[in-house]
């Protein structure tokens, strides 16, 4: 049985590889659902025509199918609601200089 | 992120895996040709004004090695880059794929070609090589401008970077099209004495024009970018998208007609306020930045900026106290402003987007899967680092060099510039 903390947990390993951090502390998973054997994860970026958007969110996919019982995986990009540097956690502002 | 698209909210959430981005990308040789053009342009223009350098303090009226340097700046590495880098992150950043791959792999050929050709005819001032390799690379450079023009009209949501860049490829078309005239008139001689305006007319729409409404276009999208600064407002980048190419536009008008020469230094006078101005609203994109370390390529663009504003003061002044007399001032002059402005934020970029294209086309797929670099794993930063500092010693000692004749300061700029080109192959490598 997966659960959302494991996925959370894969998901510190993914990362914009500009920036140099990983996307939970950068606070773009929004949401995981878990049904069964298969996994949604919504997600946002920091900015839109960011030239690697596509990839990032394919990692996300990626690094999620990994993880074992998983059989499916769904990534739903949106764009709504936008991401402020609010929902970066506190590691997540240390390295970026705060 | 910025403010910038309206409507792009609330666009449909982008499907997984082989997004849009990655079907609009073009393939990786044809922004790398480009890159590759540019890096070995900027190490023999380095090479050339350090060996030539005595040459280079002379009157710049067909002086070889001024030519071949200056050349070699603006079309191979300037415009090489640029090119480069639009062929890459238009589709990316526009979203929207380039018209013609296919004529972007013959214009490199033409542009390359002819680029060699004019180089080579500066060199021994050589007349007709120099006409053929005007007229090569004009070609080139026209294919270059008519396959972004077809692109950027299927742009789906137009921002202020478009119109940035639609008025600098317009400046670019008229550039190499006054190119063109200077040099056929080294044989049929029509332009008599206003050869010299005409001179000054194809270097304001070149290095003003061209490059720096291109480089500040530009600019307004990835400095919020990269510095993550949420939320900037654009209302002052639209006004100097208009008064800056209104005071270029000007000043270049009026070099070609022979009007008065008030006019010209009112339209240089539009441009360094527009100057300002531009320097005053970065200030408010970094004061609000996220992103509070300074990374090398922030380091370089702000450097870039700071070349800008001291190049527009001590043109200004020194157009208005009458103190550009001599060659060497202006020589000097000329050095600060394209290899301190344009040349600094070149080098800049280039630290992002080649690390991206080979990112993109060799990690992009393994992400997720294994351990993969980040962007600036992929050069060593310390090496690029006093890289950094010998690139700005470099650039202000040999512009003062130029005034005061110290010959050994290009060979600082010269050793910046090899660091930098083993860095590009280090990661090229990564």
């Amino acid at each position: 049985m997966i659960e959302a903390a494991q996925v959370t947990e894969q998901l510190y390993g993914v990362f914009d590889p500009e920036l140099g951090l990983n996307v939970v502390d950068l606070g773009l998973i929004y949401d995981i659902k878990i049904e069964g054997t298969a996994v949604e994860v919504t997600m946002t970026l920091t900015t839109q025509g960011c030239p690697l958007h596509d990839s990032i969110s394919r990692s996300v996919e990626q690094a999620v199918m990994r993880l074992p019982g998983v059989e499916r995986v769904s990534v739903n990009l949106v764009w709504e609601p936008a991401w402020t540097p609010e929902r970066m956690t506190a590691a997540g502002r240390k390295r970026l200089g705060w | 992120m910025s403010e910038a698209v309206p409507g792009e909210r609330g666009a449909a959430p982008s499907p997984m895996g082989g997004g849009l981005a990655t079907a609009n990308a073009p393939d990786l040789r044809l922004p790398l040709g480009f890159m590759g053009l540019g890096v070995v342009s900027y190490v023999l223009l380095n090479i050339v004004v350090a060996l030539s350098f005595g040459r280079m303090q002379a009157f710049y009226f067909r002086n070889p090695p001024v030519l071949v340097a200056l050349h070699l700046l603006v079309l191979g590495w300037g415009s090489g880059v640029a090119m480069g880098a639009l062929y890459q992150l238009v589709p990316v950043v526009l979203q929207v794929k380039i018209f013609s791959e296919r004529i972007g792999k013959v214009q490199f050929w033409f542009f390359s070609a002819g680029l060699t050709l004019l180089i080579a005819g500066f060199w021994r001032f050589t007349i007709p090589v120099i006409i053929w390799g005007a007229t090569i690379l004009a070609l080139g450079a026209y294919l270059f401008i008519y396959n972004l023009v077809q692109t950027l009209r299927r742009v789906p949501r137009w921002n202020v970077t478009g119109t940035f860049l639609a008025a600098a490829l317009g400046f670019f078309a008229l550039t190499v099209t006054w190119g063109l005239v200077l040099a056929y008139n080294l044989r049929y001689a029509y332009l008599g004495r206003s050869v010299f305006p005409h001179i000054g007319a194809h270097l304001t729409m070149g290095a003003l024009g061209w490059f720096s409404l291109l480089i500040i276009g530009v600019g307004y999208k990835l400095i919020p970018m990269f510095a993550l600064t949420h939320g900037h407002k654009e209302d002052l980048a639209r006004k100097l998208a208009i008064s800056f190419p209104a005071g270029i536009g000007l000043a270049a008008l009026n070099l070609l007609l022979g009007g008065p020469r008030p006019v010209t230094l009112v339209g240089l006078l539009v441009v360094v306020l527009s100057a300002v101005l531009f320097g005053y609203d970065v200030r408010g994109i970094m004061k609000r930045r996220l992103r509070r370390t300074i990374d090398l390529s922030l380091k370089y663009a702000l450097t870039s900026l700071a070349f800008l504003l001291l190049t527009a003061l001590v043109g200004g002044l020194g157009l208005a106290l009458g103190l550009l007399t001599g060659p060497r001032e202006v020589m000097a002059l000329v050095y600060l402003g394209l290899m301190g402005w344009i040349s600094t934020m070149i080098v800049g970029m280039m630290y992002k987007i080649v690390p991206f294209l080979v990112w993109y086309n060799k990690y992009a797929p393994l992400a997720g899967k294994q351990k993969v670099p980040l962007l600036k794993e992929m050069f060593p930063e310390r090496v690029a680092t006093v890289g950094y500092y010998l690139y700005t010693a470099g650039v202000v000692f040999t512009a003062l060099g130029l005034v005061f004749g110290w010959a050994w300061a290009p060979w600082l700029a010269a050793a910046a510039a090899l660091v930098f080109a083993q860095n590009m192959i280090a990661i090229f490598r990564a």
